[in-house]
């Protein structure tokens, strides 16, 4: 019976994202962060392990155990200590801590990436043996699958003894409310310790378990589990009982999927479906549940992140920049065609600066806007795709960048009623969505040809090309930073209720505010092709979305220029070190938000000021407010 | 004032038979209120009474489940709070929203500023901005009427909480409303700011503003306040002159604590 065939075969995956589900639940309930660096561990898991079995040639029971037992928990609460727990003593803002996971996310995947290289690898160790155990009627069971089964059921059993017993009551209080129950004598960090190492453990299961039946490479497995967060996202956060029914549901529907065969482009998409069910959900989910509309809980803007109002960026800053930027002009043709890289992709980094630092969107959708931008552009000068007309292949750059707007304004549709993890959740789904039934559909990339338009062939000229756009869109960026707009985009991003109160159409105003976004991220993904000449689905993958939002932290969130500064270090250190080496200093720099707030340019400029001012006063200090000794003594103490 | 608590004023602002509930429990329980132009309306209540979810439902920040806003006669219940405040209805908060990384001055220019809808395109292809002047205008006038001016370049965002307040006013009057909610204005302000947020309520009325405010401060109350509602457990249980709702013993123990 092929129908319990399949069945069968979608439990196994099904059990795996349950597993994945309950893990990320779980964190967010004992420490209210929800994990997007989940998949991330679950990867690095699975690489250890692997390295372990394969180039150690440890026995695979014993590597898994060493990973689970001692590698998950002393990550756990390595985050725990170094990374979260900060945070939650600065009273920081969900934005912070949610750009601090995606700060994990990155470090841990440039670890990766640095160490073990971006080639996949297909020998990852299976903890089970291949046997299978033969049903009645023909079918057969993996033996797999039920170690997956039954791991998804010890640990559920597991979950509802601990949340019934008294522990689990204080558990609840703190996560509840953490004052009170700190009040009530709760050790809370302890909880938070615990969610983490928990949350750990559960991720390195699944990447573990994962591992064998996927190509090991730094983003497939991270994003597969990451995008099981759907399972979470049905569940509200809250309901073990449903995460594990919806996993083994979407599981099944997957596999069910693939005995179903159409012809032509709707069969590619249908084939989509069968491996990619739970993206789609994912997004659905996102954006029917009513509880993620307006939840005030998750409000979260970058306000907290923002340097730039605090320390401006000094005049004249331009003309350094343009030296530095010229420079490449004279490289050999080798590092020129590298150096083409940093232009575009800080065309795409001041795309996020606009939708994150003025307007406070968190957006993790980046790599899809760059990446239709590329594929438009490429089929509207080659005319390959026949539903597009072609135009001239200077034409088509501007042309690429406009036809990338309306799927802007789309996503911008949701952000009207959705702010921090739900947006940022719901735009990584989009990217996602547009990632996998687009990027990866051989119908649209087959035969795409990028490059430089014929009239800035040679290398030299196509830098300039890419220099003269960069100016436009820094054009862009100024003007939405200045006067009127400027203000109104300040206002939303601080206080919405209030924007909003004093009647600034905030609605249009984000709207407006993601289409200009996805027309600069779309022009720099063409540029960025174009710099590479091809397309290749793997620059655009919605892995780097996270990577280019933590650079853009990391550089100043609302500094235009820190992205041309964080692509241009970007660049040149994969270039000059080694590839995967520039996420992992993005990463180590991220997560460190939690004792340097505002990121490494902030401290960088508050450095500089108070070089610039000293003698001076060094803060802005109110007239308004003025300290009497006691106070002044009380403001030096706290200052330490 | 003028028409002092007469019931036949022309109703500028007005809620009829408004209910919001949450989660069964309903929190403004068919609520008829009005604040009429140049007169000073005051909502007086309990703590949890709903006086806050009333304005909110007034203001647009949430949409009531039943029942209808009207302002100037025109019925905005199906507006967000932006459009209404487009419209002439601003507001105050009970918690801060000013924006705190725009200076004092700036924060009142985006009250000023943004009842022209157009703009947004302009600005971002960097064509200048046609209200910028007049803008400049009211911005001005209200940075003098609330007294900030010295304070007028400051970032707001580590402005006293005192100080907070008359800014979230002063932007509020920037949008030059017609009707204005205040939320516990007072709250925050020592005596002789009260004082000078006492005289300003009463040239903002002599204006033709309608101003509805929530008070617990009852010295406010008694000093500028035409007429007083009194609110508790989501429903309006007396309204008139303050001295009469006010003297009313029973009203006193219900709606405020005071034994009798």
């Amino acid at each position: 019976m092929l129908i319990v065939d399949l069945a069968i075969a979608g439990i196994g995956i099904g059990a795996v994202a349950a597993l994945a589900g309950l893990g990320l639940l779980v964190t967010y309930q004992l420490t209210g962060v929800f994990n997007l660096a989940f998949g991330a561990i679950a990867m690095m898991s699975a690489y250890v392990v692997w390295w372990l079995v394969r180039v150690q040639h440890w026995p695979v029971g014993i590597a898994a155990a060493v990973v689970l037992i001692v590698g998950c928990p002393m990550l756990g609460l390595l985050l725990d200590r170094v990374v979260f727990r900060p945070l939650q003593r600065r009273d920081h803002s969900p934005a912070e801590t949610l750009t601090a996971t995606v700060g994990v996310f990155v470090l841990l995947v440039g670890t990766a990436f640095t160490i073990w290289g971006g080639q996949a690898r297909t020998d990852a160790p299976s903890l089970v043996s291949g046997r299978v155990l033969a049903l009645p009627g023909d079918t057969v069971v993996r033996f797999e699958t039920l170690v997956d089964l039954g791991v998804v059921l010890t640990v559920a059993l597991l979950l509802a003894l601990m949340l019934r017993t008294r522990a689990g009551l204080s558990l609840r209080a703190a996560v509840a409310r953490r004052e009170l129950a700190q009040l009530a004598g709760i050790d809370t960090d302890r909880i938070s310790a615990l969610g983490w190492v928990a949350g750990s453990v559960l991720a390195g299961i699944s990447g573990i378990l994962l591992a064998p039946s996927l190509r090991l490479d730094p983003y497939t497995l991270t994003l597969l589990v990451l995008e099981t967060m759907a399972v979470a996202v049905i569940a509200r956060l809250a309901h073990p009982g449903i995460a594990i029914a919806a996993a083994l549901a979407i599981g099944i529907a997957q596999s069910e999927l693939t005995q179903f065969h159409l012809h032509g482009r709707a069969g590619g998409l249908l084939q989509a479906s069968g491996t990619n069910l739970f993206v789609v959900v994912l997004l659905g989910a996102l954006l029917v549940i009513r509880r993620f509309v307006g939840s005030s809980d998750d409000a979260g803007s970058t306000s907290r992140l923002a340097v730039r109002r605090e320390f401006p960026t000094p005049r004249g800053w331009w003309i350094p920049a343009l030296a530095l930027l010229v420079v490449p002009l004279v490289f050999s043709e080798e590092s020129l065609l590298t150096a083409q890289q940093v232009p575009a992709l800080a065309i795409i980094l001041v795309s996020i600066v606009v939708l994150s630092g003025y307007g406070g969107q968190i957006s993790f959708g980046t790599a899809g806007f760059a990446g239709l931008g590329a594929l438009l552009t490429a089929h509207l000068s080659s005319g390959a795709l026949s539903s597009l007309p072609r135009v001239g292949d200077l034409l088509a750059f501007p042309v690429g960048a406009l036809l990338v707007v309306p799927v802007g304004l789309l996503t911008g549709w949701p952000a009207i009623r959705r702010r921090g993890l739900f947006l940022a959740l719901t735009t990584f789904a989009v990217g996602a969505m547009v990632s996998r039934f687009v990027f990866e559909q051989p119908a649209f990339v087959t035969a795409v040809v990028s490059g430089p338009p014929e009239l800035f062939r040679s290398d030299h000229n196509f830098y300039v090309f890419e220099l003269v756009c960069l100016g436009g869109a820094l054009v862009l960026v100024r003007n939405l930073h200045r006067g009127r707009l400027g203000r109104a985009l300040l206002a939303m991003r601080d206080d919405e209720a209030g924007a909003r109160a004093v009647g600034v159409d905030v609605t249009r105003l984000k709207v407006f505010l993601f289409a200009t976004s996805a027309l600069i991220a779309g022009l720099g993904g063409a540029l960025l092709a174009s710099s590479a000449r091809a397309f290749d689905s793997g620059s655009f993958d919605p892995v780097q979305s996270l990577l280019w939002f933590a650079t853009v932290v990391v550089f100043g969130v609302d500094s235009a220029t820190g992205a041309v500064l964080g692509a241009a270090v970007l660049v040149t250190l994969d270039a000059t070190v080694r590839p995967g080496i520039s996420t992992l200093a993005i990463g180590a720099t991220a997560v460190m938000l939690g004792r340097i707030p505002g990121g490494a340019l902030y401290w960088f400029r508050r450095a500089t000021f108070s070089l610039i001012r000293t003698g001076g006063k060094t803060e802005a200090e109110s007239p308004a407010i003025r300290l009497s000794p006691a106070g002044l003594l009380l403001a030096e103490r706290l200052r330490r | 004032m003028s028409a002092a608590g007469e019931p036949g004023a022309a109703a500028l602002l007005e809620g009829r038979q408004l209910v919001r509930a949450y989660d069964g429990r309903t929190v403004v329980d068919h609520v008829d209120i009005s604040a009429a132009a140049g007169q000073i309306t005051a909502i007086i209540g309990p703590n949890g009474a709903g006086k806050t979810t009333l304005f909110n439902t007034l203001a647009g920040a949430e949409r009531p489940d039943r029942g209808h806003v009207l302002l100037n006669g025109r019925d905005v219940t199906h507006l967000d709070s932006d459009a209404r405040a487009r419209l002439g209805l601003a507001r105050t908060f009970q918690q801060s929203t000013v924006f705190g990384s725009l200076t004092v001055e700036e924060n009142l220019r985006v009250g000023a500023e943004s009842r022209y809808h157009d703009g947004t395109l302009r600005g971002l292809v960097g064509l200048p901005d046609r209200s910028s002047s007049s803008a400049a205008a009211i911005v001005e006038q209200a940075l003098t009427d609330v007294g900030l001016r010295s304070l007028r370049h400051v970032r707001a965002g580590g402005l006293p909480t005192g100080t907070l307040r008359l800014v979230e006013l002063a932007r509020a009057l920037c949008t030059q409303p017609a009707a204005l909610l205040l939320d516990e204005p007072a709250s925050g302000l020592d005596d002789s700011e009260t004082e000078e947020l006492h005289q300003l309520l009463h040239r903002l009325a002599a204006r033709g503003l309608a101003l509805l405010l929530i008070e617990h401060d009852l010295d406010l109350v008694r000093e500028a306040a035409d007429l007083v509602y009194v609110m508790a457990a989501g429903q309006i249980i007396a309204s008139g002159p303050h001295a009469e709702v006010i003297g009313r013993p029973d009203v006193r123990a219900v709606a405020l604590g005071i034994p009798t």
